[in-house]
């Protein structure tokens, strides 16, 4: 169940097309997107997920094209930068909003959600609010709830960047794991080069909204357009 | 300029402001409504007066048609907000000043406004008329009253809940819809709580507006059967001239807006993030489906289009042709409403200055914090209740400032307080700490930085804070009415009188002249706020 993008075509403002000819990410795979400020990451983020409409091209999920179809139903989870928790919610209540709202049983809702909160090692924060918690605990907040749907695609838009290093290493070993064993296929967007290379199978270099350059982190890792 | 002690100076700036605001929230509002509570409740031991229908009548009418007043315009207002926030389409800025225009506008015009659409003979019963089908709308008594209340108070919900949508970031509505949500589980679990404090807040204020609703109701309830307190008060205390009955009356006003003010002050905890700047703004509740979005945004039109163009285009149509029949003597009228204005916005403005100051720098024994508080009492006392509170505590000098501006302007800066402590507070609150630290280096004192660097700094603020309060006195008429005499006339006095002896024309003549006046300050105070805030719209 890959996930596809071919010769997408879409205009954001006043002389700025995004423009991408094609990208591919393939179940337990990560996808870097990488790029400065202004290439386009956040446009591509969020035309895949839903939110801004696509003027030509595709966007497919194991053939079937997203194009018009709504983010509520494209089965593709998010994890922001923030966290995006839900304030109001407790931590509980925020991993187990996605299920709650697909109507699953009670029992089977508790099941995941406790076993997704202990698998992200939050499980002791299941009663506080999204306040009460670190940016640290929080990004695996957003994972578990993202995670606990089992959609097939995970978008993650700079994932680690609001975290101190050594809480970035950490969570990206448990990034990369987590894909690996869940089986996603998994599109982080990033403008920190050295996200892309401790994780990504392929990295795609995004400028003026286009690809410039795609390729292994090895073949890319001395690239000057990734310095 | 001689070597000064600097302690004294910065004790000296600090007490003068707090003895300044202090004094006048003490003279004027605190120790007036205390009075008229106190003696209420010496005149409420007496049980057979409790038990009048009359009074019951009233005090039901007046809160039920607040309800559904705040009701009704909290639905229209909230619904208008979203459309506006996550749809593009033709004169959308236009019909956005529209509704927002409404907010500000004098009740007299908006009463002749409504008369002249809505009434019998209004444009759009003559245009059903015309049309073959039998005139249906009466704008007299419960229609009317909700119709103007819902005029006036939509706008404030679709400002406020309006702006909180177009700041607020809207990362967990993505997050919600790519979880699985539906649009409308989006809206209700998650966007609905982020916004409710502000919807809470907003009912609150409309709430407390409409149950202190004095010309609507008094004109468009045209029967004793739609006698809301307000009025009740401004009878017993001036036609009837029953004091005990208008003490009554008015302990309960005070007693039932002082439980809602509380609940308004409570509405603190907001539980929006910001969107970072840059960010692009992701229309949530935008629908994929065209026909669905036209559908909504035709609805729109229709609804604001009727309510507020309809009544506007009215005013507008017989407003001009009654320009020319305003004679010589309204020239005096328009020129005592203009210096009345210009009297409140300087009043409202110097003592919103003295207690921003006293906000931002005097924090000993929480002073300060408790000057901000008291500020914000007005907002539960309407200037009929004010004037009556006035007059019975100070029945000496109310007999010798009978028919004076000063005790107008007063009144109506007292009430006009809330508006102009919030602008100037912002204005503090944006002088940035380094200003001050730069200064205190450089071995300013407090009076040299209030002067030097506080003060050129709150200009704009400060014309802004005029503006509004001035723009608030020019369409009031309560105290106007509680302090009448022969000598003073002011514009929305002058239409009341006019309508009354039916000379329509000249009404409408003077409305639109208002109308214009308003729209003119409307237009100044946005452009200041632009530049002082950046656009919120």
């Amino acid at each position: 169940m890959a996930l596809v993008v071919n010769n997408l075509v879409l205009r954001r403002r006043e002389g700025f097309t995004l423009n991408i000819h094609s990208l591919e990410v393939c179940p337990g795979e990560i996808l870097g997107i990488v790029g400065k400020s202004g290439s386009g990451k956040s446009t591509l983020f969020h035309a895949v997920a839903g939110f801004l409409p696509v003027e030509s091209g595709s966007i497919r999920l194991n053939d079937v094209i997203l194009n018009d179809v709504p983010p509520e139903k494209r089965r593709i989870a998010l994890v922001f930068q923030n966290g995006a928790l839900f304030p109001h919610l407790t931590i509980y209540k925020n991993v187990e909003f996605s299920l709650r709202v697909q109507k699953f049983a009670s029992e089977d809702r508790e099941k995941k959600v406790t076993a997704w909160l202990e698998r992200l090692g939050v499980a002791d924060l299941a009663a506080r609010y999204p306040s009460q918690i670190s940016g640290g605990q929080a990004q695996r907040v957003a994972l578990a709830r993202a995670l606990v749907t089992q959609f097939p695609v995970l978008l993650l838009d700079e994932p680690f960047s609001a975290l101190d290093v050594p809480l970035q290493r950490e969570l990206r070993t448990e990034v990369r794991k987590l894909v690996s064993e869940s089986k996603v296929c998994a599109m982080m967007v990033t403008h920190q080069p050295q996200d892309v290379l401790a994780i990504c199978d392929r990295i795609a270099i995004l400028s003026d909204g286009q690809v410039k350059k795609s390729g292994s982190p090895e073949e890319l890792r001395n690239d000057p357009l990734l310095q | 300029m001689g070597i000064v002690d600097g302690k004294a100076v910065r004790n000296g700036c600090k007490i003068a402001a707090a003895a300044v605001s202090l004094f006048f929230l003490l003279a004027v509002l605190i120790f007036p409504l205390s009075w008229l509570f106190a003696r209420g409740l010496s005149s409420s031991v007496d049980y057979s007066i409790w038990s009048d229908p009359f009074f019951w009548s009233v005090v039901r009418f007046t809160y039920w048609q607040a309800a559904c007043s705040a009701f009704l315009s909290c639905v229209l207002g909230t619904t208008a907000a979203f459309l506006y926030s996550d749809h593009v389409f033709p004169a959308r800025k236009l019909l956005w000043h529209l509704s927002l225009v409404c907010f500000s506008l004098p009740t007299i015009v908006v009463v002749l406004s409504f008369t002249g659409f809505f009434g019998r003979s209004g444009l759009m019963n003559s245009a059903l008329a015309a049309l073959g089908i039998d005139p249906f709308i009466q704008v007299y008594g419960w229609v009317g009253i909700l119709g103007a209340h819902v005029f006036y108070n939509f706008p404030l919900f679709l400002k406020s809940v309006g702006s909180a949508l177009e700041q607020m970031d809207r990362t967990e509505e993505m997050a919600a819809l790519s979880l699985g949500a539906s649009r409308l589980q989006c809206l209700m679990l998650i966007t609905f709580p982020k916004i409710w404090p502000v919807l809470k807040s907003c009912f609150f204020l409309a709430f407390l507006l409409c149950s202190s609703s004095f010309l609507v109701v008094l004109i468009l309830g045209a029967s004793p059967k739609f006698t809301t307190l307000e009025v009740a008060i401004y009878e017993a205390t001036k036609i009837e001239f029953d004091i005990p009955l208008a003490v009554r009356l008015a302990l309960v006003q005070l007693v039932i807006s002082g439980i809602v003010y509380f609940l308004f002050l409570r509405q603190s905890t907001l539980f929006v993030t910001l969107r970072p700047a840059g960010a692009p703004f992701i229309r949530i509740y935008h629908s994929s489906k065209k026909m669905q979005n036209s559908l909504l945004i035709t609805g729109l039109l229709l609804v604001v289009g009727v309510l507020a163009g309809g009544p506007l285009i009215a005013l507008v149509q017989s407003g001009v042709r009654g320009v020319f029949y305003l004679g010589r003597e309204f020239l005096p009228t328009l020129t005592t409403t203009v210096l009345l204005a210009s009297l409140v916005g300087v009043l409202a403005t110097a003592i919103g200055i003295s207690l921003a100051y006293c906000e931002k720098h005097v924090n000993r024994f929480g002073i300060g914090r408790w000057l901000a508080y008291l500020a914000n009492i007005p907002l539960s006392v309407s200037t009929i209740l004010l004037s009556v509170a006035l007059m019975l505590a100070y029945p000496a000098v109310h007999l010798k400032l009978r028919g004076s501006l000063l005790a107008i302007a007063v009144v109506q800066s007292t009430i006009a307080l809330p508006l102009a402590f919030r602008i100037l507070h912002e204005g503090f609150c944006r002088i940035g700490d380094e200003l001050y630290w730069a200064a205190a280096s450089a071995g300013a004192s407090p009076f040299q930085v209030l002067c030097d660097i506080e003060l050129p700094l709150l200009k704009g603020p400060m014309f802004l804070s005029f503006l509004l309060a001035a723009s608030f006195s020019i369409g009031e008429i309560g105290a106007v009415i509680m302090f009448l005499s022969e000598k003073i006339s002011t514009v929305p006095l002058w239409i009341y009188r006019a309508m009354s002896q039916y000379r329509f024309e000249e009404a409408y003549g003077a409305a639109v002249v208002l109308f214009f006046f308003t729209l003119l300050m409307y237009v100044a105070a946005g452009f200041l706020e632009r530049k002082l805030y950046g656009s919120r719209s």
